[in-house]
């Protein structure tokens, strides 16, 4: 057993941030 | 069995924002509250803190203490560039969330991604070591 980290770096700022067509369909369902 | 999900709350994640003087700005839904010894967010806190916040040596050293690799330690925290930003997702060992799926979700965004994994006896190291600090 382990517990795990997941570290996105972006180049840029976060108010500048696309989210990606297909990241989540659920998201996207939603209108996310 | 349990079905494993893609939610996760917001706990389990923090965000760093780096500005243009290089300062880091840390942002977690839960950092405000008074925490458990033991909580779920306390690693992703320590962690954050450790790697992007201002007293970097001092906590990074608890890191390694514990286990984890300084020069790995070292290529994270040097990767937030300023004018650039983070997102941290941290799972517990016992955590539902189906994290194969959430890696390929997060693989599509533009951005450079950090996989770890830590046993459990290193969480364990670093929690004890900040009880006895």
């Amino acid at each position: 057993m382990h517990s795990e980290l997941f570290v996105l770096i972006f180049n840029q700022e976060l108010r500048f941030l696309e989210f990606p067509a297909g990241a989540s369909d659920d998201a996207e369902k939603q209108g996310i | 069995m349990m079905r494993k999900s893609r939610a996760f709350k917001l706990d389990n994640a923090a965000i760093v924002e780096r500005d243009g003087t290089g300062k880091a700005y840390i942002h977690q839904y839960s950092r405000y509250q008074v925490w458990e010894p033991v909580s779920d967010d306390t690693f992703l806190i320590l962690f954050t803190e450790a790697i992007f916040g201002d007293t970097q040596e001092d906590s990074v050293r608890l890191l390694v203490e514990a286990g984890l690799d300084e020069y790995f330690l070292e290529d994270v925290a040097n990767a937030l560039l300023p004018n650039s930003s983070a997102l941290l997702i941290f799972f517990p060992q016992d955590s539902l969330v189906d994290t194969r799926q959430l890696l390929g979700d997060l693989s599509k965004f533009k951005g450079a991604l950090i996989h770890m994994t830590f046993p459990s006896h290193i969480i364990a190291s670093v929690l004890e070591l900040t009880r006895s600090e």
